[in-house]
């Protein structure tokens, strides 16, 4: 029986790589990529709280979960295909029209 | 317009004081005080200061000076002022220095009389500096209040200790309690009086404090008529009057008083011989009579001192309101090299001149004579150095006659020294006039109410007995005999001053030759005013300059404005650091959400966790 | 036993996957690195008696999603990221020494959780499996989570037309 911990471990694992690359990667499509996987770490961490709560919770929230994660990437992804339609380039660091 | 205002008011004052005055009279000596309770002041644990006033002969013949000379120049001013811009603001500041001038002398306690004390100095520099687009009325301006400064923080000084010793203000508390809480001529009491004396010295232009005077002058006439003649200048006298007990406890200052009274005489009056602005040898006047009543304070005769007060009040009035019409008359000339045989164009002004000359001079019966001569008669038998301070007062009338009626002689007399066809002078207005009249009448009558010869004949001195002890007593009879050679010899020295005036002046002989070192020497001393300024300038006003000018670099500029400055400059350099966080990037933006988000959440881990 | 061993293998090869994910720096990789993550999860899912999540996962999130990142990318024509300047100096490192402290801290919260106090509910894995995980997944939606299983519904719903109206040509 794998204890719970481990399950947790790995969960904070795959969220903390979805935060690293939020911050450090420079192509949009990219940090989507990130956002889902850091999803995808809470999901796990969810499913297994479920399993060990004896709890069918768990399953249906991570259910919801990836029906927003789908709105979500594809409502995100437009407005990249927007972008790239405007300048030609997805480069996060040339998106700078937000300035004061 | 103003000026009618003006002048009503001080009437009325005038009236006031007079019927105080007669009801004075009428009463006894014992009832012959008046106190009148306004309101608390200052109520402070144990120390109550009121707002009050209290008028007894003394104050009331203060009053009757301040009102009465002061209506009179008052009328004078109307005319001189026409034509000036700013004749308003004259007026204005004339009654106010009235007011605080009258709460100098009525106040019954220190304090309120401090504030009329500071208030009269401060009309004085409005009134000094009241041309003020010239730049020399300024700078007099400034140096009244900045001398008046240095007498003031003496009294300031006096009465803190009088605080500490006394515990109140009031002058009747202090007057009754002096004897008790001092022994005589200890160092305490002594230490009191110098520093009310370096006040008084001060504000009446004593050396060294009296730079500011001749400096005065730049301001009208009247004023300096006002001022500086008859009653701002006054005040210091009026001070030693009024706390004559705590001074008569301090015998080792009343000899200090009498010495830099007697000196200030002497120096004063040595200026005095060779100067050529009228103004100028009329200040010097003034301080020398000043030094006349503090070396009268200084023996004890301050029955005389007001007595002399008063006369001079009356005959220094009008010799600067005629200062006034003979520079009104000369278009504004007041060096007195440019005139010359101008009484035939102004008979009136000129007559009323040469009997206030013929009054300073102490010629009899005139007023002068009377009064300086009861001081010469106290100093010469008051103590053994007595001796001294007569010789003093004697060589100042000697000089007082000669300056004065070399002034008469080279303005009114002799060769006229300007063009007359370019120069119109004419008389004053009647407006002008009148104020003289009835000043040269004062000055020849009012010495008559201190007579020594007839019994009964010190009026002045019996009116004044409630408060003080008349000095100038006809009890004794060689006293009388005394006096009556000492009268005549004064007066020979008076009449000796004006025939030396007149030799050299009209007949042109010199004392000393041209071409003598010593004469060119003690001239250009005399001349210079001892150079007592240009020594103040180098012992003060430089190395001060050169502190200010320090400091200015060192704290002013490296301190104050660099945090001023840094303050504006560090919120301009936050602002712009700050303003770089909104760069306009998308990952700035989602980074900094997700560290806040982070952020919250671990203070909700931690606020919730039994872990930490 | 047999359980762990299962459990390391699939976890190395999610935590393979998901680095590759954040440090591939072609962006066609990267969806490929994901989708070997997303089976990797599947597979623990399986392993916590989730099995129609884990088919969910497989359907939606490896097949759906990402093969519209990749109709995205083929459509933008995105190449590799160039080595150009960084605006914040040391940009990576300090996303990696954040990432860590944040990975810190989740530990140090996580770890030692005393789970046997708290079980409190009644859906045992021999219950589900007598019932039927997904059978049960359908019972509890249409039962317990109606609400949020509508709103859902509608979520998708404008998320369809959301992304249509972003998505269309300008009209001439």
């Amino acid at each position: 029986m794998v204890p719970l911990e481990n399950y947790l471990f790995l969960s904070s694992i795959l969220f903390v790589l979805g935060l690293i690359g939020v911050i450090v990667r420079r192509s949009v499509i990219v940090v989507i990529l990130c956002i889902e996987l850091m999803m995808n770490g809470a999901n796990l961490a969810f499913v297994s709280y479920g399993h060990f709560l004896n709890s069918m919770d768990g399953q249906l929230i991570v259910f919801f979960v990836m029906a927003v994660a789908a709105a979500e990437a594809a409502i995100g992804l437009a407005i990249v295909v927007m972008i790239y339609r405007n300048r030609e380039s997805t480069d996060l660091d040339e998106v700078n029209l937000l300035k004061f | 317009m103003s000026g009618w205002i003006a002048s009503l008011a001080m009437l009325l004052s005038f009236l006031v004081s007079l019927s105080i005055f007669f009801s004075f009279l009428l009463h006894s000596p014992q009832d012959r005080i008046l106190s009148i309770f306004l309101f608390d002041w200052i109520p402070f644990g144990s120390l109550k200061i009121n707002v009050g006033f209290m008028i007894d002969p003394v104050s009331s013949i203060m009053t009757l000076i301040v009102t009465g000379v002061g209506f009179m120049i008052h009328l004078y001013s109307i005319a001189y002022m026409r034509e000036d811009i700013s004749i308003v603001r004259y007026f204005v500041y004339l009654n106010l220095f009235s007011f605080s001038m009258l709460l100098l002398v009525l106040a019954d306690n220190f304090l309120l009389m401090f504030v009329g004390w500071e208030a009269v100095g401060l009309c004085s520099y409005l009134l000094i500096g009241f041309w003020y687009e010239k730049p020399s009325a300024i700078e007099a301006g400034k140096k009244a209040f900045i001398v008046n400064r240095v007498g003031d923080f003496c009294f300031l000084i006096a009465l803190f200790q009088i605080l500490t010793i006394f515990g109140t203000f009031d002058f009747s508390d202090i007057s009754r309690s002096a004897s008790e809480l001092f022994m005589k001529d200890s160092f305490n009491v002594n230490l009191l009086c110098l520093f009310l004396f370096f006040g008084a010295a001060g504000k009446s232009a004593q050396f060294p404090l009296h730079v500011w005077l001749p400096d005065a002058m730049e301001g009208p006439s009247p004023v300096s008529a006002l001022i500086h003649a008859a009653t701002m200048v006054t005040a210091g006298i009026y001070l030693l009057v009024r706390n004559h007990v705590l001074f008569s406890l301090a015998p080792s200052t009343l000899m200090f008083i009498a010495l830099v009274g007697s000196f200030t005489l002497l120096f004063a009056a040595s200026i005095a011989l060779v100067q050529n602005d009228i103004k100028k040898v009329l200040a010097y006047s003034t301080l020398s009579q000043l030094g006349y009543m503090f070396l009268a304070c200084g023996i004890g005769a301050y029955a005389t001192a007001m007595f002399h007060l008063m006369t001079h009040a009356f005959f220094k009035a009008l010799l600067f309101l005629g200062a006034g019409s003979v520079i009104h008359a000369m278009n504004g000339e007041q060096d007195i090299r440019k005139m010359g045989g101008i009484r035939s164009y102004i008979p009136k002004t000129s007559f009323t001149f040469i009997i206030g000359s013929l009054a300073i001079s102490g010629i009899f019966p005139l007023a002068g004579f009377f009064s300086k001569d009861a001081i010469l008669f106290s100093a010469f038998k008051s103590h053994s150095l007595a001796i001294l301070f007569w010789f003093a007062g004697l060589f100042g009338v000697l000089m007082t006659s000669y300056y004065t009626f070399r002034l008469v002689l080279k303005v009114f007399y002799g060769d006229k020294n300007f063009k007359e066809n370019e120069t119109h002078v004419h008389e004053s207005p009647p407006i002008m006039i009148f104020p003289l009249f009835v000043l040269a009448f004062f000055s020849i009558v009012g010495g008559w109410v201190s007579i020594p010869m007839i019994s009964g004949g010190d009026v002045f001195g019996k009116f004044l007995s409630s408060v003080l002890n008349p000095t100038v007593s006809v009890d004794s009879h060689h006293n009388l005999t005394l006096e009556l050679v000492l009268m005549f010899l004064s007066l020979g020295i008076a009449l000796l001053g004006i025939f030396l005036a007149y030799q050299t002046c009209c007949k042109k002989r010199q004392f000393f030759s041209d071409s003598s070192v010593v004469g060119m020497r003690l001239f250009s001393l005399l001349e210079n005013k001892y150079y007592i300024d240009e020594i103040y300038s180098l012992i003060l006003v430089r190395p001060l300059r050169f502190i200010a000018n320090l400091f200015f670099k060192l704290f002013e500029q490296n301190i104050i404005d660099a945090s001023v400055n840094g303050t504006g400059r560090l919120v301009k350099s936050l602002g712009a650091n700050l303003r770089s966080l909104q760069d306009g990037y998308v990952k700035t933006y989602a980074v900094s959400i997700l560290f806040g988000a982070v952020c919250i959440i671990f203070l909700l881990v931690f606020n919730f966790s039994s872990r930490f | 036993m047999a359980s762990t061993l299962v459990f390391y293998f699939l976890a190395i090869v999610t935590t393979v996957g998901a680095v590759s994910v954040v440090a591939l720096p072609n962006p066609m990789y990267c969806v490929f690195s994901l989708i070997v993550t997303f089976l990797g999860l599947a597979g623990l899912y399986l392993s916590l008696n989730a099995q129609f999540v884990a088919i969910v996962q497989i359907i939606i999130y490896a097949s759906a999603i990402m093969m519209l990142f990749l109709f995205v990318i083929m459509l933008i024509n995105l190449d590799k990221e160039d080595k150009k300047v960084l605006r914040i100096p040391f940009q990576k490192l300090l996303g990696i020494v954040f990432g860590l402290f944040v990975f810190l801290v989740l530990i140090i919260v996580l770890k030692d959780v005393n789970i046997s106090v708290h079980i409190k509910g009644v859906f045992t894995p021999q219950y589900i499996n007598q019932i039927g995980n997904t059978q049960l997944i359908g019972k509890l939606l249409l039962s317990k989570y109606l609400l949020p299983f509508q709103t859902m519904g509608v979520l998708l719903f404008v998320g369809i037309i959301g992304a249509v109206v972003l998505g269309r040509r300008k009209s001439r």
